[in-house]
């Protein structure tokens, strides 16, 4: 499992950062997901585009090689979860990943982040983020029957996919044509 | 708190594991008397529950650190928890064995080397993540190791009354180690600035703070300008001196240590 982003349709409104917070109540210093904007030179014309991130519930989890008190797992479909009852607050994970994802709950002194909506899930409901996507740029994409083309793993701002091979999918931004006035 | 308490923690525990090294090949290769040894034995122990006490601080539930042990499949933290608290069991036990000519001392001061360098050796593994490209190579593991190869002897010398021969040659050994960890240090700077993104811009928040100067000072250049003039005056060191050398490369250690953590630019979404 994991989210795909298609940052095509992705206005930046930070709806799903809003949605994510209001359903797990999380401290006013912890955001389990992120809008990012793209830096603008990026493309080869400047384009407003955004990255909205969170746990990317990689393949090879340095937060879960790191770990030393065996806080985090990963599930069979592929979430990685952290297990605050575990924690100890050693914020080893948030050294080790690479993009920034657990985070220190200054309150309760212990790391969280992102379990994917793992027990809406369950439900059958959609994430909290996906749900409140006014433009449907967010989804859970299930890799056992994914079919879908025309994604990428990385887009510009996103560190190598290489270190930890997260399931992050990106649908790149459509750059439009420049229109020139004839000399 | 910050990173203070594993700045305090990681120079003497590395502070540690050099003295128990040396105090252990020491005692192997040479005779030393007893109530000295084992005077030293206990400050060494002293020292590494000290640092592991300091450890904990750093820690959101301290008193949930026991966890810590739990994962050495994978983990370096559990791995460095569990060798240095190994470590001050063996040191304990080679406090009790402080009796007359002791042949299972001699032994176990040898099994005490080996877990203080693989101590010192998983510590610096804690900190080789990719996430942080300047740490992700050797250099953590060798400048932890070249702090506990200055400091441990330094502190030992202080400890015991050596003879003459044993006590040059240490003293010796330390301008050595301070000479080739400020060759090694000038070659990872340079390295980090010749390169690009994080690592660049490490070496930079390396350079530009305002402690990287003080620290060269203390840490190298006053130490090695001491050594040097000694050795061209033919002065042999006094305890005063080395008393005063690990003093400042003991400074300089936590200056070089604050720079570690502080100076270190890991990856980040959306570039620097």
């Amino acid at each position: 499992m994991g989210f795909l982003v298609d940052a095509e349709r992705c206005i930046g409104c930070h709806a799903c950062e809003m949605a994510c917070k209001n359903e797990y109540q999380s401290e006013p210093n912890v955001r389990w997901r992120k809008v990012y904007p793209i830096n603008e030179t990026e493309y080869s014309l400047p384009e407003r585009n955004h990255l909205s991130l969170a746990c990317n519930h990689c393949e090879k989890p340095e937060c879960l090689r790191v770990c030393p008190v065996r806080a985090y797992t990963k599930r069979e479909d592929g979430i990685v979860i952290h297990d605050q009852g575990r924690c100890i607050g050693c914020k080893m994970c948030a050294m080790a990943c690479p993009y920034e994802v657990p985070q220190y709950n200054v309150r309760l002194k212990k790391m969280e982040k992102c379990n994917l909506c793992d027990g809406r899930l369950d439900q059958g409901l959609k994430t909290a983020c996906e749900a409140a996507c006014p433009v449907e740029a967010l989804s859970v994409i299930d890799f056992n029957g994914f079919t879908k083309y025309g994604f990428v793993i990385a887009l510009p701002g996103f560190p190598d996919p290489s270190i930890t091979k997260p399931t992050t999918r990106f649908i790149k931004p459509r750059i439009g044509a420049q229109v020139r006035r004839d000399q | 708190m910050g990173e203070y308490p594993l700045i305090l923690f990681t120079v003497l525990s590395q502070l540690s594991a050099g003295a128990a090294i040396t105090l252990s090949l020491l005692d192997y290769f040479t005779k030393i008397d007893n109530s000295a040894g084992k005077k030293s034995t206990l400050v060494v122990l002293v020292m590494i529950a000290l640092s592991l006490g300091i450890s904990l601080l750093h820690l959101g539930h301290p008193f949930n650190a026991y966890r810590a042990l739990t994962n050495i499949g994978s983990s370096w933290l559990s791995r460095e928890a569990i060798l240095f608290f190994l470590l001050g069991i063996l040191l304990l036990v080679y406090y009790f064995q402080w009796k007359e000519e002791n042949s299972f001392r001699k032994s176990l001061g040898l099994i005490i080397s080996v877990v203080s360098v693989l101590a010192v050796v998983s510590s610096g593994m804690v900190y080789v993540l990719p996430a942080v490209p300047a740490w992700n190579n050797f250099s953590p593991i060798l400048f932890f190791l070249f702090t506990g190869a200055a400091l441990g002897p330094m502190f030992i010398l202080l400890m015991l009354k050596l003879t003459n021969g044993a006590f040059s040659r240490l003293v010796q050994f330390t301008a050595v180690i301070l000479a080739a960890s400020l060759m090694c240090f000038i070659v990872y700077v340079s390295v980090l600035l010749s390169g690009s993104g994080a690592s660049a811009s490490t070496g930079s928040q390396i350079v530009g703070s305002g402690i990287f100067w003080p620290r060269l000072l203390v840490n190298w250049i006053l130490p090695l300008g001491i050594f040097a003039w000694l050795t061209f005056k033919r002065i042999s060191p006094d305890r005063k001196v080395v008393c005063s050398l690990f003093v400042m490369v003991f400074i300089g250690e936590l200056l070089g240590r604050y720079l570690f953590y502080y100076a270190s630019v890991a990856l980040k979404v959306a570039g620097l």
